[in-house]
């Protein structure tokens, strides 16, 4: 069996894309449950600002996924394009 | 050729029972530890209820060592049973095995450490709901012990299971890939139910008359946190029993053992974030029991959100199996 | 400072229980006709139980002032008791005797035990189940 350069680089790039969706996911999945944390204790502490504070937690959120979705899109151009 | 099968069968079950049973005494050790250095903390807090205090402790680490005694069974299964027909997917199936109880059992032995130091802890502070503490500790310990039992699952499928009809082609990647996801992936949502017990334990030990509800509320995080290691248990189960098809290739086995390695990965941050939002959650509804329709809504959403980069992940896994 | 009667209460309790529930199982199967599945719960749960009293009369040695000796001294001893809850998991694999399965299965005895009965206690006598064997007065 001669392993050949282009099965090589495939190779490379689908463990390319599987490492950086995985290792990606971790940051932001951390991150969005700490600012969820956070958003259950002050709507524990003031229960009456309940919807502004939902609000706050998810654009946080939201910003705290975009580094999740740079990972989904790397793993998708290395598994389609490359 | 077929001593040097003999031979590499062999090192692969001392490697893979090393792995096992290292990683898992590595978990019990940690949660053993943090039991016992909270317990000598609300010793030194209230000596008066030494003798509950410490029967708490025993309690709690007993059940908090299941996990590394599988871990133990399958290094033993490892070393000691025989193998009917070596083959050379068998060392890879061995060498998975090793690694999918080893990194499952990490993660519920530090979990179930959570639960049992803040038990130790509130019962320093209120010693009359000791009993209850004990019991919402122990649920909550035996659900931080279910993902290493998926990872005992896979370990035996992949330790017993003939895989020597199929082609070596990508099925030593599939056997690879099958125990790094269910491995890996068990770490995260262990370690995020043990804070949610843990936070549950707390909050019972803060406002004893709203035990009912917190625990109740424990359970249902702990069920979301839950959900990216089942995510990691499906993806192993695809690539065990999908059945490839023969190829000499380097790229289809990589994208499998890929795909595994992503979920696994990829499990352990939402698996931790959701358990977070959860601990936060059930330690407020012991502090402010009215908030608990607002609070139960804003965990779950919060939740959600946490978990979309698991579903990425497993989205992306799923690709590599079947599209690529 | 530290009352050891209650720990030791504990263990006692929870050990005969754990015993009790072995050999009652074991009669079982040994009257269904499965002898090795017999044997196999019995020797899992002799260690699982031996296993427990050694964590209970180890228990002290965990709650030292000294830090770095405690924790040396745990983790030997933690290792110490994994090498021998090992034993009855290799010689169910060496001899056909023992039914591996069973034997696995009885190494969970005590943690069966501990939870059964604390569920037991809180969902059946969630009022008054201050009474029976484990009670939480010293």
């Amino acid at each position: 069996m001669a392993i050949e350069g282009v099965d090589i680089v495939k190779a490379a790039a689908f463990l390319g894309a599987g490492i950086s969706m995985g290792l990606g996911a971790i940051g932001p999945g951390v991150g969005e449950g700490m600012a969820a944390a956070k958003a259950c204790e002050a709507i524990g502490r003031n229960p009456q600002e309940a919807g502004l504070l939902t609000r706050t937690m998810l654009v946080g959120q939201a910003v705290s996924e975009s580094t999740g979705i740079y990972s989904l899109v790397v793993a998708l151009l290395l598994l389609f394009v490359v | 050729m077929t001593l040097d099968i003999e031979i590499g069968v062999k090192i692969a079950t001392f490697v893979g029972a090393g792995i096992s049973m290292g990683m898992g005494a590595i978990g019990a050790a940690i949660g053993e530890g943090y039991t016992a250095a909270a317990a000598n903390s609300a010793l030194s807090r209230n000596p008066d209820n030494a003798g509950d205090i410490l029967k708490n402790m025993l309690v709690g680490q007993a059940v908090a060592e299941s996990a590394a005694i599988f871990s133990l069974v399958i290094a033993m299964l490892l070393l000691f049973s025989s193998t009917p027909n070596p083959q050379p997917i068998t060392i890879w199936a061995y060498l998975a095995a090793g690694l999918c109880m080893g990194f499952g059992a990490i993660g519920s032995g530090v979990g179930s450490g959570f639960p049992a130091a803040s038990a130790c802890e509130g019962m320093a502070r209120q010693p009359a709901a000791g009993r209850r503490l004990t019991t919402s500790m122990l649920v909550g310990s035996a659900v931080c012990q279910t993902t290493s039992i998926y990872a005992l699952v896979i370990a035996l499928i992949l330790m017993f299971f003939d895989f020597t009809k199929q082609p070596f082609g990508p099925t030593w990647a599939a056997l690879m890939g099958a125990g790094l996801s269910t491995g890996i992936a068990a770490i995260g949502p262990a370690i995020g139910e043990g804070k949610v017990a843990g936070a549950c334990c707390e909050g019972i030990a803060r406002n004893p008359s709203s035990a009912g509800p917190i625990t109740n509320l424990m359970l249902l995080g702990q069920a979301v946190s839950e959900t990216t290691g089942i995510y990691g248990l499906l993806i192993s189960f695809i690539l065990l029993f999908k059945g490839f098809a023969a190829t000499p290739d380097l790229a289809p086995a990589f994208g499998l053992v890929s795909a595994g390695l992503c979920m696994g990965l990829g499990a352990i941050g939402p698996g931790i974030g959701e358990g977070l939002a959860a601990s936060s959650a059930v330690s407020w509804l012991g502090r402010n029991a009215e908030a608990q329709p607002i609070l139960i809504r804003s965990m779950l959403v919060g939740q959600a959100v946490s978990e979309s980069t698991g579903i990425y992940s497993f989205v992306v896994a799923l690709v590599l199996i079947f599209v690529m | 400072m530290i009352p050891a009667s209650t720990v030791r209460n504990l263990q006692k309790n929870y050990g005969a229980k754990s015993l009790a529930l072995a050999i009652f199982v074991g009669l079982g199967f040994l009257i269904l006709g499965y002898p090795t599945v017999c044997r196999g719960v019995v020797l899992g749960a002799v260690f699982s139980t031996l296993n427990f009293v050694w964590m209970s009369l180890t228990l002290h040695k965990q709650i030292k002032a000294d830090r770095v000796k405690a924790s040396i001294s745990s983790f030997i001893n933690l290792c110490c008791r994994y090498a021998f809850i090992a034993i009855p998991v290799v010689v169910a694999i060496k001899f056909p005797r023992f039914n591996l399965i069973a034997t696995i299965a009885g190494l969970f005895t005590v943690q069966v035990v501990i939870l059964a009965d604390h569920l037991y206690r809180n969902f059946f006598f969630s009022g008054e189940g201050e009474k029976g064997a484990f009670t939480w007065k010293n």
